[in-house]
């Protein structure tokens, strides 16, 4: 498989068949990033394929100074933000919504217990893993797209810094906060879960 | 022995990268002060990376690169003294009560000297037996002082190799870096100091990083279920669309570098209006001049009307060729200064050859022309 390097290399040359092996490629990732800020399947797909277009209108301005995946990311952030500023109502409306049904979190540690889950179990049934999305939507923004980087797409704390345009330090905070939110609103959810089973 | 102005430039250069081990290599092999050095510059790489990036943390401020250099060489002296005159800076270091520069030195010197190491043990295993006094409950203190001592004896026993820092846990202090370990974004003493919590089977440590395994799995799950829900395959193909407007566009008609240039003046809008247009209003006000001193003998009898001056910053033509504007032309005034931006006017750039014929669609001005200060994030 060509690594990115070659196809970016063939794409600034041009050749549209790389391009679209780079779409491909990401194509699953960035939509992730989209949804993890929007929230929205249409306005992820979107904002994708805006990522995408953006990318191909700019590869020539790559040059290899970070790794092509972080650049994309980027834009993919950027492009969500400026959805998020223009539908600034709705997100306000959301992130109320929000707060209303997660525990109210302060700066206290993540709880150190675990809540239960085996990847068998939440893999297996379908309605848990709604629940695991629907706990995710829940946390604000961007502690959400925090948890994506790292934990969904694997970035490191230098990769995230990079992609958010933060400060190593900030990452760590917000990565820190991120998990504490998301062990709430896993709680709440999962407690519903068993409530309802 | 000391090191040497010298000695001491060249494992800073080693250090910093520009130049090979093979330089050193006699010296920090022989040199026990050049093997601290190096130490210590390491380690306080290490921690003023972490400082810097870590400064909400608990962190002590940057160091400056030159005083890099003075802590490890304060390190090599350390490398000297004796060990009772060491003592109260380990003890400070056992309580994590040094700075940044004290803590390199001393990380440094424990990879020399074996009895510094062994002394910092011993503290850590004095420190676990009064812990122990401290939390088990109906023990006498009448043997507290006796235990006491008889750890305080073991300085005298030879020293082990093994090291040990097995500084306190405190979930409040700690959580962060228990946290940033299970991330791998960890200096190796950090490390070191996280495996000796979980090795002591500490249920705070050991929870909260199983919470950490188990919200990256939540997390991953409910990213793919997200993924999962998304229909991809109409993606390529409306990118492909967008992606051939975009080349239409490049190619296209003069219309569309209209609204290019439209967008430049626009992205130029903060500056003002003469900072904008000295280039171009002298350009105007030479081109004013040279149609009226000129124009006879350039355009013949043809007579030309000047309704309209179209400000740009400059033009790029082949040699052979002369700029037409063909757009009304207005006069330059103080006024004009003043007015709002109006709309754009297409600049068309003909050959000499084909003067006075009809104007044709060639020469636009490129795309890069007008986005090249573009932020394409």
């Amino acid at each position: 498989m060509e690594d990115d390097k070659e196809l970016v290399k063939q794409a600034q040359g041009g050749d549209q068949a790389a391009f679209k092996k780079l779409v491909e490629r990401y194509q699953r990732k960035v939509y992730s990033i989209c949804y993890g800020m929007l929230k929205n399947p249409e306005d992820s797909m979107d904002a994708s394929q805006e990522t995408f277009i953006k990318v191909f209108r700019y590869i020539e301005k790559f040059n290899y100074e970070s790794k092509f995946y972080t650049w994309l990311y980027r834009i993919a952030v950027n492009v969500c933000i400026d959805h998020i500023r223009k539908n600034k109502k709705r997100k306000n409306v959301e992130y109320d919504d929000a707060f209303s049904q997660v525990a109210e979190v302060g700066d206290e540690n993540i709880v150190p217990s675990t809540l239960g889950l085996n990847p068998e179990k939440a893999y297996g049934r379908k309605e848990l893993r709604e629940k695991m999305l629907e706990a995710l939507e829940k946390i604000p923004e961007k502690h959400r797209t925090i948890l994506i980087l790292r934990e969904s797409e694997g970035l490191n704390y230098d990769e995230i810094a990079d992609v958010l345009e933060v400060s190593k330090g900030t990452v760590m905070s917000r990565l820190f906060h991120a998990r504490k939110y998301f062990q709430e609103a896993l709680a709440v959810y999962l407690e519903k879960d068993k409530d309802a089973g | 022995m000391t090191l040497s102005t010298l000695q001491i430039s060249q494992i800073q250069q080693f250090h910093d990268g520009e130049i090979e081990e093979a330089s050193v290599s006699v010296l920090l092999s022989t040199s026990s002060h050049a093997r601290v050095y190096l130490a210590a510059l390491q380690e306080l790489s290490e921690a003023t990376k972490g400082a810097m990036e870590e400064a909400w943390e608990k962190a002590d401020s940057a160091t400056a690169a030159d005083d890099w250099s003075k802590a490890a060489f304060s390190a090599t002296r350390l490398l000297d003294q004796e060990l009772p005159e060491l003592a109260p800076m380990l003890e400070r270091f056992h309580d994590d009560e040094v700075s940044t520069m004290e803590s390199a030195s001393i990380l440094a010197l424990m990879q020399e000297r074996e009895d510094v190491a062994s002394y910092l043990e011993r503290l850590d295993i004095l420190s676990d037996t009064v812990k122990g006094f401290d939390f088990s409950e109906g023990v006498s203190f009448d043997g507290f002082f006796d235990k006491v001592a008889a750890e305080l004896n073991i300085e005298t026993k030879p020293s082990l190799n093994v090291v040990k820092l097995d500084h306190s846990f405190s979930y409040e202090e700690h959580a962060v870096l228990v946290q940033r370990f299970f991330d791998d974004d960890v200096t190796s003493s950090e490390k070191q100091r996280v495996q000796s919590w979980i090795d002591a089977e500490n249920s705070e440590v050991v929870g909260a990083l199983e919470a950490c395994e188990e919200l990256s799995l939540a997390t991953t799950i409910a990213t793919e279920q997200a993924v999962e829900q998304a229909d991809f395959t109409d993606l390529w193909s409306n990118i492909e669309k967008e992606l051939t407007s975009t080349k239409e566009q490049v190619v296209g008609p003069p219309s569309a570098h209209v609204l290019q240039l439209g967008a430049f003046k626009q992205e130029k809008a903060d500056a003002s209006f003469f900072q904008k247009y000295q280039q171009g209003i002298f350009t105007a006000v030479a081109a004013v001049l040279l149609l009226g001193v000129f124009g006879p003998q350039m355009f013949g009898t043809e007579k030309h009307t000047v309704e309209k001056i179209v400000i740009i910053d400059g033009i790029t033509s082949e040699p052979g060729t002369s700029v037409r504007i063909a757009a009304p032309v207005q006069p330059v005034s103080a006024e004009v200064e003043e007015e709002d931006e109006e709309e754009s006017t297409v600049i068309w750039i003909t050959d000499e050859s084909l003067e006075n014929k009809d104007v044709k669609d060639k020469e636009p001005l490129k795309d890069n022309e007008t986005e090249a200060s573009e932020d394409p994030i």
